[in-house]
């Protein structure tokens, strides 16, 4: 029972670093109807930004650094979004849907080969700017200070967001651009400003995630955001792709069946995981598990 | 003259929507434009808001050339559409689609007095505050359509087929509503497929067949028009 209440805590801790990438496929999806292949390797950047600013600031390392490379990394990819899109999205937003696919798989491709020509092909090791120790004891499971800090980061960030997307001004437009881009222009809605603000906001949280997994699995490189990518992509599709909450759900069912697969059955099987997951839903239930035609999507 | 649209030229591909379109509204007038299905009433209205490209021709409001401006620039010189269909917001509430009206606005005192405004108009709007838009019915969905509007402050509201799919004293309703923000100093370019009702509420009209003005006139003159009334009042 313990074992499994662990390896429970463990895929939510997993499951909140896909939550976090996945937030970004699917405010992407849902304001430009574009599933954005590079996202994945938006938190691989997110991941080196927070390697190569740890070493030029000369860090020390301790849970301060953490909070110094955290926003500094989201601002690094926030930044790499706001490019992305208009440099690469915009010119093709009007053009059929498939030449906005293939160019964001161009995107992917060039994020991960210029980093290997960048950064090097080889492993870079994140710094141990926080050693790993059990900080919760709940009667024999144990929450490490990472996965706590990674739950509650992520927690926070989520919380921030719904609030942007709830309650601002601009979230009411990133609403309203989701379900029309014409209406909203004709009520005065700037709308590519309202775009160019989502990839921020998405790719932020994607730098977020970078940081965090580097914290917990310090072998960074340029390929990196290939896997995590693709789940994420997968959590985001299972909660009902342009669904926030969905993403979450998504997310957490998914780290923890990852989790509990390689617990229980084999670690070979965890990759395959998400691809069966994929499959099944799309068979039956494209809209996936809180993506129903009403669902408030951004 | 405060719009002025000199012969513009739209199409859709090979599909010519409008062929040569010049025409004009006044400060303070209703004008309208008349015509059967195809014949690209809301294509002009569209290329005014800047939704869909123009070929050529200019489109100037106020000495403002409208065609080079994005349409929420548009919509923030004070040209504002209701579209056809009204384009309501079915995901978000009463409330929001009224606020996000308001959003090239800075002030967010003004906000409040102008919500009271519409209700004045639109009292049913206000006991619909918190519902979402996709359960108001058609006619409550215009009338939230013509609100959102108002929340812009226009200056020349562009309204297209104010009446589809409305009961008869809907329409009615809804025309008397226009007639009092007339009143208030907005002018107004009405598309109606209702040519008798269209050319009583309008001071001026323009009668629009497959991509140009084929006559221009006072209401009156166009009401007595042996053409149109073949045409387009059935009689
Ligand atoms: N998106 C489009 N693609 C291709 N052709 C279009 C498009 N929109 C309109 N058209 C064509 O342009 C012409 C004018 O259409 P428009 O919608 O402006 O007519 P309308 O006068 O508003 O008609 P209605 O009274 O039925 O609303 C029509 O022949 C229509 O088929
Ligand atoms: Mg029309």
């Amino acid at each position: 029972m313990s074992s499994f209440l662990q390896q429970l805590i463990n895929g939510v801790a997993w499951g909140s670093i896909y939550a976090l990438i996945a937030l970004g496929y699917t405010m992407v999806y849902g304001i430009i109807r574009l599933i954005n292949f590079a996202h994945g390797d938006v938190y691989m950047i997110g991941a080196m930004s927070g390697y190569f600013l740890a070493r030029w600031l000369s860090l020390q390392n301790g849970p301060a650094s953490f909070f110094i490379i955290l926003p500094l990394s989201m601002l690094v990819c926030a930044l790499l979004g706001f490019v992305i899109e208009k440099l690469a999205y915009k010119p093709v937003r009007h053009a059929p849907r498939i030449t906005a696919l293939i160019t964001a798989i161009g995107v992917s491709l060039f994020l991960e080969y210029g980093g290997q020509l960048l950064f090097g092909a080889d492993p870079k090791f994140f710094p141990t700017l926080i050693p790993t120790n059990p900080f919760i004891n709940l009667g024999g499971v144990f929450v490490s200070n990472i996965q706590f800090l990674i739950i509650i980061t992520s927690l926070v960030l989520m919380i921030i967001l719904h609030w942007i997307v709830m309650r601002t001004k601009m979230g009411l437009c990133m609403r309203a651009v989701s379900f029309s881009h014409t209406a909203s222009a004709l009520v005065g809605i700037p709308v590519d400003r309202v775009i160019s603000f989502t990839f921020i906001l998405g790719s932020a949280l994607a730098g977020a995630a970078g940081v965090l997994v580097g914290l917990s699995n310090p072998k960074v490189e340029p390929l990196m955001g290939i896997m995590p990518g693709i789940k994420a992509f997968v959590a985001a599709v299972l909660g009902g792709i342009g669904s926030i909450p969905g993403a979450l759900v998504g997310s957490l069912i998914l780290g923890i069946s990852e989790t509990m697969v390689t617990a229980y059955i084999s670690s070979t099987y965890r990759d395959a995981l998400a691809f069966i997951i994929l499959i099944l839903i799309l068979l039956f239930k494209p809209t996936g598990l809180l993506g129903g035609r009403q669902q408030t999507k951004v | 003259m405060s719009l002025i649209i000199n012969n513009l030229h739209v199409s859709y591909g090979a599909i010519k929507a409008l062929r040569g379109v010049s025409l004009h509204v006044d400060e303070g007038e209703i004008v309208t434009i008349i015509g059967s299905n195809g014949a690209g009433k809301t294509t002009l209205v569209k290329s005014l808001s800047g939704v869909i490209p123009k070929q050529s021709g200019k489109i100037t409001y106020k000495g403002l050339d409208l065609g080079a401006l994005p349409s929420h620039q548009i919509v923030a010189s004070g040209v504002v559409q209701v579209p056809e269909g009204r384009l309501i917001f079915q995901n978000l509430t009463v409330r929001e689609n009224l606020e996000l009206g308001s959003y090239c606005r800075k002030k967010s005192s003004l906000i409040q007095s102008d919500l009271e405004e519409v209700f004045n108009f639109f009292p049913r709007l206000k006991e619909r505050i918190k519902q979402p838009a996709d359960t108001l019915s058609g006619g409550e969905q215009q009338m939230l359509a013509i609100g959102r509007a108002l929340m812009v402050r226009p200056q020349l509201l562009l309204l297209d087929e104010p009446s589809l799919g409305l009961a008869p004293n809907l329409v009615q309703q809804i025309f008397k509503i226009l007639k009092a923000i007339h009143e208030k100093g907005v002018s107004i370019l009405l598309i109606e497929q209702d040519a008798f009702l269209a050319l009583r509420t309008a001071a001026r009209g323009y009668v629009m067949e497959t991509g140009k003005i084929i006559l221009e006139g006072k209401s009156g003159e166009l009401l007595q028009n042996s053409d149109v009334k073949r045409a387009y009042l059935g009689v």
